[in-house]
């Protein structure tokens, strides 16, 4: 048997070459965007191997090298997992209360802030508890992920994960702790069972943004409200039109302006544009909104603006990266009597369209917006902060790339979209609030989430913007599935994001669905996303449509009968389909008696006047009426069949509506979106009458 | 013994057990190199935790030995019951009902058709869980491994901690799925959810669980004789259990007569078997034809292609039904016709393809279900490499229907699910395997692995006995399509399936009953060449593709047969075609050309000027002819060129040079052409090329098939 002294040392070994790994590891993180639980998980097992090493009989000199080591890792992977380590704990739950109390009349809830530290709190003082004297690694563990999970929020990803890497590390934990010596055996399980109990109170809690605190009790009645829009800059105003296609060709703040105008005429306001800011063209607004100006305030127009904003009107500035359009020094003009300045860089994500490089801060402009999809960031520039102004959003893991004068026309400016030594790196400022006086400042570093193409994907953060700078602008309303406030168009139509389908969330993929709801745009109907799967669409019956588009989680029973109440009672509903998978919808087909043949057609065929991408025969069980709207491949592929005053229409094809089947940045099916806005006013217009159309189907219908 | 003794003891298991992982051609390739270094690590492990004091170190080699030997021999024994049931497994759907618990779990999750889904905030993603994926091999491994090595230590077992060690496997298998999930989703890299050296790597984690769970290490209480016993009579069992029905397979009835066989062309509008393949012939309808298929099962059966629906009468006499690619459905009535001739003794060959193209599936499985089997929507490709999957033989493990076919390149097949008593006729090893994408023009996906695909052994042929008679199902209908049915092997497979049905290929060695007037032997070996390369970018210069040109002696009535001099005899082949000679000609081959020729066979010898380092004129001198460069001027510049000296001219170029010329010698005939580059791929096109590119190179064909003409 080998003595336990040759076990010790080779255990040592073991450990020190893993914690090597692990070091390098995480000090690699400051390089690439790894993810937050991944960064946890390493960490645990780094604290595991320390403890491994501690007992194995480590010299003096080693522990020397090793604890330094081990802050200076540890210290990397906070670093990079929450650029606002400024923050700190404490000043973390300053702001949490600072919030709490300043946006629910005073009233500090039970929210998740508080239930975090409970939970953190608990787990601490159990691990103390069970663990005796040897307290300390267990305590850094837990107590160093809460902190990094407090500062780094919100959690990317899927709960799922960060149960796995908190199990798997409070496994690890525990064996450990096994291992290391009879004193602390007992410790053992109580610090595995401690760790579950973290990870799910945790995940369960980070999981979810932070509602804001205004998510509730903000007054209901539309407020009286009048905006002056600055007109000089680079605007357009157009909206969506049967004229143009392509997204990129259907203007760019139309339906911007046309959501102001709409909300501050429900309000009994109205918006003005003004090419002067004095204070008699001010003096009837309760809110201010440049984007990107182009021509540079005088003094006496700042000191009036500066006045407007202390008196408490709102003042919200949009604006762009790297000087684009010479809007940069307008934009610091306007900004100039507060803290924030737009700095000639591009901010620009370690990730894709800013998916899991965001941070956004727990304020009423971010209620509701979980992730970057909701927010429609592009590439703008970061924002300078300081004196009283803070960040709303942040990117987490990005970088401030330096603009370049000599990159002209196309260019735009930009720079190498590289990160360069001497550029900022991580928590760059890209939307920012202030307040001032009695008024509040808005600033965006970008203008993409106000644009035509984003709108109906970013309607949520601008409905909260308006509402949070102009101080209650707008009957707002807490919850995700509630109707955005200052949506351009009264009529809207639920575009149903609850049952997984297979569609992006984001523009310009190949599953995006902007050009469907350009399609909307056109036929003035507002397209609402809808999260909330069975129990989505409180106001159901409101809604002109609904689009289902291949969803891949099954309807339920009640809500196909909630369905079947909609239609009865005049709505109509859209699916877009192919035969596999069956299951989501077969309740809801069986109840149309239509059902979609297993044979794929493909695409290609524009015979019937629409193009396919994946189409599928639909034949009918039984004799019912119905309204052939399209053939392909000799079979039927899209049906309107009447139920009670409305109808339901199956496209059995799950990719016709999405952008490359009829619009994108710039190409167009022009055929697709000609069919869409013939079927939209065949559905809005005097219902579907069916019995006069020669595609009349009656009695059992097959191809 | 210590916890981190016990630990590297379980640890050195096992990674001996693990070694069959890399060493199989389960999931990817066989790598020696790994499967060695898995195999040396886990020895190492064993040698770091055996108890090296001085009165047991001589024993510890023995237990040590014994401890690995075992782990190794039986999990490596335990790989064919593996291979026998790992493609029954996956037929083992997640029911439906499990949805609403794990969408109970989170808003965010969904549970379809063995597909997790969950919303991430941008869009779906969608992961499959699949047992291949939660570790089915490796645990398989693992586990037959570890029970080998605690049945010969001496300990005894203490079956409460064994239960709870067994029932950590699963969880531990669901938490490295999850764990694989996120790191192939994070680092984009579906790979690591399959690559070996990953694969092998996850487990290791499993070692101090395995200790934790079962304090007993293998080496804790040395070897125990009569448990070697034991072990080696479960191993002879398994070994046994695969084995059989091997040979059950193999006994089955063959004709005395001539087989009958109806090809049913009533349902199918794809691969026509009833048009022609000759020297006007071109475009789709030729290439995706079975004409040279039913001709070739012409050589030992009587074919018939059937255009007529099925009826009981019509089967009557019959001894093999061939239902390929069908377009429509078929009746019940059919369907109850075509069972009951199966019933009755008759063979039946279902022939469908990837994605449900054209609805073969569908159309085919209401048929295939009968029989319990039933084909996938799916497409596969080779795991590691995104090409096109071949059939592995595997030796002792192979179905004896398939043994010795090597070669045999699928060009996208889809899969076969069937119960346990469905035959593995040809397993796929080593594959992806996904669901079509119909808006694809050829309803392909991606043909690569992602989180949603499956991977691992497929069956791509599975038959079973039914009634009296046989059915086999085949996935992959473009394999006997006219221009690649005479590619390596395919012939072949296509003889072995019917002699699996029941006819006997006896006719064969007669004389030759079909459509083919002779067999043409193109060497592979010494000509610089590609024969075969029909899809996809093979990233070969154009010059080399001669595919059209071996498909071109098919539609002069001859059978091309890849293969090289040594095979002249066995292939019978009454010609032999060389394309670009590059490699030297031993002497023994030389003698052999001399006599094939003297005694009447034909050769054909092409060469053109961008084969650099010719070996023609080394077989030529031996037929007194000679190819040398002639260049020319043409348009103020000179041209380089070939001209063939000796034998009878039968062509010249544009510029007097000969280009075609035989000669004869003993019974037979040489033919020399040149330039050669006029017939490959920058001359006459590929297969399923552009429509027109015939009637662009008419002149060029009628040239070849003037040359072809010589050699009948």
């Amino acid at each position: 048997m080998v003595s336990d002294k040759f076990t010790e040392s080779r255990a040592a070994s073991i450990a020190t070459a893993l914690f090597g790994v692990l070091g390098i590891l995480l000090a690699s993180g400051s390089l690439f965007p790894i993810s937050a639980w991944f960064c946890d998980f390493a960490c645990f097992i780094a604290l595991a191997c320390f403890l491994l090493m501690s007992r194995a009989g480590l010299g003096r000199a080693w522990g020397l090298v090793v604890m330094p080591g081990l802050i200076i890792v540890l210290y990397l992977c906070l670093l990079v997992q929450a650029p606002a380590l400024r923050l700190a704990l404490l000043a973390w739950v300053f702001m949490s209360e600072f919030w709490v109390e300043r946006y629910s009349g005073g009233k500090p809830r039970g929210g998740s802030e508080a239930l975090m530290l409970m939970a953190m709190a608990a787990c601490c003082g159990f691990w103390l508890a069970a663990s005796g004297r040897r307290s300390g690694p267990y305590i850094a563990g837990p107590g160093l992920r809460a902190i990094a999970r407090f500062v780094s929020m919100p959690l990317p990803g899927v709960v799922a994960f960060e149960f796995i890497a908190a199990c798997v590390a409070a496994v690890l934990l525990a064996l450990a702790a096994k291992s290391v010596g009879p004193r602390i055996k007992s410790a053992g399980w109580p610090a595995a069972a401690c760790g579950l109990v973290t990870a799910l109170t945790l995940a369960r809690t980070l999981s979810c943004p932070l509602p804001g605190p205004a998510a509730e009790g903000v007054p209901g009645p539309v407020r009286s409200c009048s905006v002056a829009l600055f007109s000089r800059g680079l605007l357009d105003w157009e909206v969506p039109s049967r004229e143009k296609f392509g997204i990129i060709r259907s203007g760019m703040f139309g339906l911007f302006r046309t959501s102001l105008e709409r909300s501050a005429r429900l309000g009994g306001g109205d918006v003005v544009e003004v090419d002067s800011v004095t204070t008699g063209a001010l003096a009837a607004a309760d809110l201010a909104v440049f984007i990107n100006p182009d021509r540079r305030l005088a003094a006496a127009e700042q000191s009036a603006l500066a006045a407007f904003v202390r008196e408490g009107g709102g003042l919200l500035v949009l604006g762009d990266h790297t000087d684009l359009g010479h809007s940069r020094a307008p934009l610091n003009d306007v900004l100039r009597f507060t803290s924030i300045r737009f700095n000639f860089d591009s901010a620009i994500s370690l990730r894709e369209r800013w998916h899991g490089c965001l941070e956004l801060m727990a304020h009423p402009v971010t209620r509701g917006v979980s992730d970057a999809s909701d927010t429609q960031l592009g590439i703008g520039a970061s924002l300078e902060l300081a004196g009283r102004a803070f960040a709303i959003v942040e990117g987490r893991h990005a970088f401030s790339d330096a603009g370049d004068y000599d990159n002209r026309g196309r260019g735009a400016f930009m720079g190498n979209c590289r990160h360069d030594a001497g550029e900022a790196l991580g928590g760059i400022a890209l939307v920012a609030g202030e307040e001032v006086g009695s008024g509040r400042v808005l600033v965006f570093g970008d203008t993409s989430p106000f644009q035509n193409g984003a709108h109906f994907l970013s309607q949520r953060l601008i409905s909260n913007s308006i509402g949070w700078v102009s101080g209650g602008f707008g009957p707002a309303k807490g919850g995700a599935d509630v109707l955005p406030d200052f949506r351009p168009y009264n009529e809207y139509a639920f575009i149903d994001f609850g049952h997984g389908p297979e569609i992006a969330r984001d523009l310009f993929t190949n599953r995006s669905i902007g050009g469907l709801a350009n399609s909307l745009y056109r036929a003035r109907i507002t397209p609402v996303p809808s999260d909330g799967g069975d129990t989505a669409c409180p106001r159901l019956d409101g809604a002109a449509l609904i689009f289902l588009i291949a969803p891949t989680r099954r309807l339920r029973d009640d809500y196909v009968g909630r369905l079947a109440a909609y239609m009865r009672s005049g709505g109509h509903i859209v699916v877009a389909k192919g035969y596999t998978p069956a299951e989501p919808c077969r309740a809801l087909f069986d109840m149309m008696r239509l059902t979609v043949e297993p044979a794929p057609l493909g695409g290609g065929d524009s015979s019937a006047g629409v193009v396919h991408r994946d189409a599928w025969g639909i034949a009918c069980r039984g004799p019912i009426e119905a309204k052939v709207r399209a053939r392909a491949f000799g079979r039927s592929t899209i049906m309107t069949v009447r139920e009670g005053a409305g109808s339901f229409t199956l496209i059995a094809d799950g990719r016709f509506l999405l952008d490359d089947n009829l619009e994108g940045e710039i190409g167009a099916v022009p055929e697709n979106i000609e069919f869409l806005t013939a079927l939209f006013d065949d559905l809005r217009g005097e219902g579907c009458d069916l019995a006069r159309t020669n595609g009349v189907v009656a009695g059992n219908h097959t191809d | 013994m210590t916890w981190l003794e016990r630990t590297a003891s379980w640890l050195g298991i096992i990674l001996i057990s693990l070694s069959w992982r890399a060493a199989l051609h389960l999931v990817t390739a066989p790598d020696a190199a790994l499967a060695l270094m898995v195999i040396f690590t886990g020895l190492a492990c064993l040698v770091l935790s055996a108890d090296w004091s001085r009165r047991h170190a001589r024993s510890s080699y023995t237990e040590i030995l014994a401890a690995a030997s075992a782990a190794f021999l039986v999990s490596g024994v335990s790989a064919g019951l593996l291979l026998r049931l790992a493609p029954f497994i996956r037929a083992v759907a997640v029911p439906h009902r499990l949805a609403p618990i794990v969408e109970g779990l989170s808003g965010r999750l969904g549970l379809l058709d063995g597909l997790v889904t969950f919303w991430d905030g941008r869009g779906l993603e969608v992961v499959r869980i699949t047992f291949e994926g939660l570790g089915l091999y490796e645990i398989w491994f693992i586990t037959a491994g570890g029970a080998a090595a605690m049945l010969v230590s001496g300990s005894r077992a203490r079956w409460r901690e064994l239960a709870i060690a067994m029932a950590l496997i699963p969880a531990f298998a669901l938490l490295r799925f999850g764990v694989l999930v996120a790191l192939a989703m994070e680092m984009d890299r579906p790979a690591a959810l399959w690559h070996p050296v990953v694969a092998i790597l996850s487990y290791v984690p499993l070692a101090p669980i395995a200790v934790w769970a079962y304090p007993r290490a293998p080496l804790e209480h040395g070897v125990s004789a009569r448990r070697l016993l034991v072990l080696a009579g479960a191993a002879l069992a398994i070994l046994a259990g695969t084995t059989f029905p091997r040979f059950a397979a193999e006994c089955h009835p063959v004709p005395a007569r001539r087989a009958r066989v109806l090809i049913d062309e009533s349902h199918s509008d794809w691969e026509w078997a009833g048009e022609p393949f000759d020297t006007t012939s071109f475009g789709i309808r030729a290439e995706y034809n079975y004409s040279c298929f039913a001709g070739y099962l012409g050589e030992f059966c009587d074919v018939r292609v059937g255009s007529d629906s099925v009826t009981a009468g019509g089967l009557a006499g019959l001894d093999v039904l061939i239902v390929k690619t069908p377009t429509e459905a078929y009746s019940r009535a059919e369907i109850s016709a075509i069972v009951e001739f199966v019933k009755g003794g008759g063979g039946l060959l279902l022939i469908g393809d990837h994605t449900n193209l054209f609805g073969m599936a569908t159309y085919l499985n209401p048929l295939a279900e009968r029989f319990g089997m039933r084909f996938c929507s799916d497409d596969t490709f080779d795991l590691a490499t995104g090409g096109f999957s071949s059939h592995v033989d595997m030796g002792f493990w192979t179905h004896p229907a398939m043994r010795g076919v090597r070669g045999f390149r699928f060009l996208t097949s889809c899969t076969v699910e069937g119960g346990i008593r469905a035959e593995p006729v040809m397993l796929g090893m080593g594959l992806g395997s996904e669901e079509g994408d119909y808006g694809h023009p050829n309803f392909f996906g991606n043909i690569s692995y992602d989180l949603a695909d499956r991977f691992g052994v497929f069956l791509q042929a599975a038959g079973r006995r039914f009634g009296r008679g046989r059915v086999l199902l085949f996935t992959d209908s473009t394999c006997f399509s006219n221009f690649c049915m005479f590619s390596p092997a395919t012939a072949d497979v296509a003889r072995r399936f019917l002699e699996y049905l029941g006819c006997s290929a006896q006719g064969e060695s007669a004389a030759v009953r079909g459509p083919f007037t002779g067999t043409v032997l193109v060497d592979t070996v010494h000509s610089r060449a590609s024969f075969f390369d029909y899809i996809g970018h093979t990233g070969r210069p154009g010059w080399q593709g001669f595919e059209e040109f071996f498909i071109s002696i098919a539609r002069l009535g001859m059978r091309p047969v890849p293969g090289d001099i040594a095979g002249l005899e066995r292939s019978r082949a009454a010609a032999l075609a060389i394309v670009n000679p590059r490699r030297g000609f031993a002497r023994d081959e030389l003698e052999r050309l001399l006599e094939f020729v003297e005694c009447g066979g034909r050769l054909l010898v092409m060469d053109g000027v961008a084969n650099s380092a010719s070996t023609a004129n080394d077989l030529l001198a031996a037929f007194r002819m000679r190819i040398a460069m002639r260049p020319v001027f043409r348009g103020g510049s000179l041209m380089p060129g070939l001209e063939i000296l000796g034998g009878e001219p039968l062509a010249a170029d544009s510029a007097g040079r000969v280009s075609a010329a035989a000669g004869p010698f003993g019974s037979g005939r040489v033919v020399v052409a040149v330039d050669s580059y006029e017939f490959c791929e920058a001359g006459l096109g590929r297969p399923l090329g552009p429509a027109g590119a015939y009637q662009a190179n008419r002149p060029r064909y009628r040239r070849l098939f003037d040359i072809l003409q010589e050699l009948r």
